[in-house]
């Protein structure tokens, strides 16, 4: 039987797989299909200081290799997750969570990252300067690395939990974008958010999602997704978790043989809620057939 | 509870124009209450199609569908013994009164089949039921057979002679009566203004997971932001802002 453990910033997970923010909710809506404390973690919805209701419907559009969505970071706010959201999500889940925090200012970064940082829930804090569907805000700080490392710095002063940053593959130069972030501090890379997409209507010509692009993600990105995590793997030191169109268990192999220690899982729970349990399931036998004792031996296989 | 169910398709048949009527196989009734909806996983789509219930029975889960992209056009092409992958029930259902009243069902196109589901149960508790449908055109009328069946009391509107189901029901002095609604927004919409204070109504919208946890489907409601698969579809009527 193989060991799925991995330790991301010192804390140890039981194991690699990490359902992404945004397709997980708070971890309740999946308690009618299995116990989400199966997974190692997993990151609540990207959250703003500030409440926001997202972006108007259609939210939700379609491709031959997944989804596009423009939900918008729809959120309670900062406040309402810590006194509301963070003690239920207690109740059913007993392991310690990513805090995807959101923002549209330097400061909105930082009073988020100080509200969330002292939770007992939270474990690591998912610096999110990649969301493709808000305007102003999100994925404008993961374009610019001046931009990304003043938040990053911003904070990190404030936090006590490590940090970790969900980047975006929009960035013009990715690797360049990591090593700066690393040499800033990051604690860890989450390789990556969506792809900015385009679906238009075929009757009318005209864009499905209320926000005209959206957010492409699913099992369609992973080849592009591997191939950053396998760029930027040789290029920095920290950890990188993969987050890209992952859907079984050789997904998550393949994935961490590019170089990730731990793997996000979004797209493919939305489509079948269990996939997640499904993917735990194959994994040791995947372990047992390489013939490796330690999934985290596999990470960076591909240039050893 | 919520689950995954392999149902084998029994028949299939096209019932109006670009309509179809899905028979599925199930081991004992399918645990659904009226209003609730599943999510059927289509060959060769990522994501599944939301699909109300139009009615259960001891070993059936019936659907009617409109053939509306190419999702729902290769539902149409499933043949009997093919098994579609069914996640359900989901979202709540409408919420019948507790006492014995006369209820509205008011219906537009293909948002009438979860009133067929409703009104069988409405006269199985005991309750008086009038229903109200609206089609385009006399072609395109479903479910006239279940309603005579029933024996209940049914009217239908038809936009090429002129007249909507919000007009009929003000036609016929039914605008008192509590109703539970499905169908195109400018109807809801409509009917809202028109009817009974009391009303229930059940929205349609484009869903990525169907079960509450992408956040696809949210609507603002006056109890904020609410998700259409999970705390929907059906809303009652005093909690729809009609913004969109």
């Amino acid at each position: 039987m193989g060991n799925l453990n991995v330790v991301l910033s010192g804390q140890e997970i039981k194991n690699p797989l990490i359902p992404a923010s945004g397709a997980f909710g708070y971890g309740m809506d999946f308690l009618d299909f299995w116990d989400v404390n199966e997974v190692g973690s997993f990151s609540i919805k990207g959250t703003t200081i500030l409440p926001r209701e997202g972006n108007p419907l259609p939210r939700i559009a379609e491709y031959e290799g997944g989804m596009l969505n423009c939900v918008g970071l729809q959120n309670p706010g900062a406040e309402a997750v810590r006194n509301e959201i963070l003690p239920e999500l207690r109740k059913i889940y007993h392991g310690k969570v990513f805090a995807n925090i959101s923002g549209f200012s330097i400061e909105d970064y930082e009073k988020c990252a100080e509200i969330l940082d002292p939770d007992p829930s939270v474990g690591w804090l998912e610096l999110n300067i990649s969301c493709p569907n808000v305007h102003g805000g999100g994925m404008a700080f993961g374009t610019d690395p001046d931009n990304a490392v003043a938040v990053l710095k911003a904070v990190k002063a404030v936090s006590t939990k490590p940090v970790y940053v969900k980047c975006t593959p929009q960035a013009p130069d990715l690797t360049y974008m990591c090593q700066a972030l690393e040499q800033a501090g990051a604690d860890g890379l989450v390789l990556l958010n969506t792809y900015l997409g385009l679906r238009l209507d075929y009757r009318t010509g005209k864009p499905i999602l209320s926000n005209t692009t959206g957010g492409v993600s699913g099992p369609g990105i992973f080849p592009l997704v591997l191939q950053k995590i396998y760029q930027i793997y040789p290029k920095v030191q920290i950890p990188i978790i993969g987050c890209g169109g992952v859907s079984t268990a050789r997904d998550v192999i393949e994935m961490m043989s590019a170089g990730a220690a731990a793997v996000e899982i979004g797209t493919a729970g939305l489509i079948d809620p269990m996939s997640v349990p499904k993917i735990l399931q194959d994994l040791p036998r995947c372990l047992e057939e390489l013939g490796v004792s330690n999934i985290s031996d596999l990470t960076g296989r591909a240039f050893k | 509870m919520t689950s995954l169910f392999s149902l084998p398709i029994l028949s299939q048949q096209r019932i109006a124009p670009g309509i179809y009527s899905l028979e599925l196989s199930t081991e004992g009734p399918f645990p659904a209450r009226p209003g609730q909806f599943v999510d059927l996983k289509i060959p060769g789509k990522m994501l599944r199609r939301p699909i109300s219930i139009t009615d259960i029975t001891e070993d059936r889960l019936i659907l009617t569908y409109r053939v509306a992209g190419e999702g729902t056009a290769i539902l149409s092409g499933m043949k009997p013994g093919e098994v579609l992958e069914t996640l359900g029930p989901l979202g709540q259902g409408f919420v019948l009164p507790e006492e014995s009243s006369h209820l509205l069902m008011v219906g537009g196109g293909i948002g009438t089949p979860p009133l067929i589901y409703l009104a069988k149960e409405a006269l199985r508790q005991g309750h008086q039921v009038t229903v109200l449908f609206g089609f385009r055109s006399p072609a395109d009328t479903l479910f006239q057979e279940e309603l005579k069946a029933m024996g209940v009391d049914y009217h239908f509107a038809y936009d090429s002679e002129g007249e909507n189901v919000v007009q009929l029901m003000q036609r016929l002095g039914l605008d008192d009566l509590p109703f539970f609604a499905c169908g195109p927004m400018p109807m809801l919409k409509a009917l809202c203004k028109a009817g009974s204070s009391d009303g229930q109504c059940s929205l349609e919208a484009r869903m990525g997971c169907g079960f509450g946890a992408c956040m696809g489907c949210s609507i603002k409601t006056r109890n904020g932001m609410q998700r259409v698969c999970k705390e929907g579809p059906v809303f009652s009527k005093e909690v729809l802002l009609w913004e969109t």
